[in-house]
């Protein structure tokens, strides 16, 4: 029950398996104690490197976090309170969730290009709440040409995050080719 | 390494790894088979449907090299000898 479900279903029959053999050879002692300490060792890294390859949970978390800061700069433009919760809402996610959204895109077994795309678009995307807020004191009621260039520039980044996430994920991913 | 010198079940692995190290390396179940896990996922490790002797126990399973394990061993042997070429060149520079 202590290791990821996976494994468990994967090895749990052979590491009942070891466990006999070990203690038929070392003694039910002698067995237990390095079982223990193999526990010990490999449980906390086995638990954590199955969160850390949980990529579509993260993929999950970087659509919303857009999703979010879309929502809520349509809602200021229209004129729907909303878009005051939901704009610092996408930032706090994007800035506290860094480290999950970093590590999806860094797949063991994505080619290079497909890395470094999803990187870019996980970059992109994650400033588009940053450069809302940086350019709020500038929005007021009448659009202005500082109001219109920051509107621009954050279309631009949307349209450049959304390029890049989609062509990172129709990136074929590579093979390792026997030799 | 322990699989250079055929297929190998998971505790016969573990009693290589301790002999060939001369029992500095003591391999737990979990440490083991996790580690088969990561090799059979990058396709260097392979089940085997071999057995070496008939009255094997049937539930066993088995691993062995891939054509690509074969090769990384190989490298892998390779590099460290020369790295153990360079150090002992570096450190008795007159006997190298």
């Amino acid at each position: 029950m202590l290791y990821p479900r996976d494994f468990r279903d994967r090895y749990g029959d052979d590491l009942v398996q070891t466990l006999t053999d070990l203690s038929a050879e070392l003694g039910p002692r002698r067995a237990w104690q390095r079982v223990t300490l193999d526990l010990v060792v490999t449980v906390p890294r086995y638990r954590m490197e199955t969160l850390m390859k949980q990529e579509h949970n993260s993929m999950a978390l970087i659509v919303a976090t857009v999703a979010m800061a879309c929502a809520g700069i349509i809602s200021l433009f229209i004129g729907l309170p909303l878009g005051v919760l939901l704009v610092p809402l996408a930032a706090v996610v994007a800035i506290t969730q860094r480290g999950k959204l970093a590590r999806s895109m860094d797949t063991v077994d994505a080619s290079r290009l497909r890395r470094k795309r999803l990187r870019i678009a996980g970059v992109l995307a994650m400033s588009l709440p940053v450069i809302y807020l940086v350019s709020l004191p500038i929005l007021g009621d009448e659009w202005g040409t500082d109001a219109i260039v920051a509107f621009g520039l954050w279309t631009a980044v949307l349209i450049a995050a959304v390029s890049y996430f989609v062509s990172g994920i129709t990136t074929p991913k590579s093979r390792v080719i026997p030799p | 390494m322990a699989l250079t010198a055929g297929d190998r079940h998971g505790y016969a692995i573990m009693g290589a790894v301790e002999e060939s190290s001369s029992g500095v390396v003591r391999m737990g179940p979990a440490t083991l088979y996790g580690t088969l896990k990561k090799l059979v996922e990058r396709d260097l490790v392979e089940e085997s449907d071999r057995r070496p002797s008939s009255n094997d126990d049937e539930r066993r399973r088995y691993y062995r090299l891939t054509g690509l394990g074969q090769a990384v061993c190989q490298a892998e042997s390779n590099r460290l000898s020369t790295l153990v070429s360079i150090a002992n060149s570096n450190l008795r520079p007159g006997l190298a």
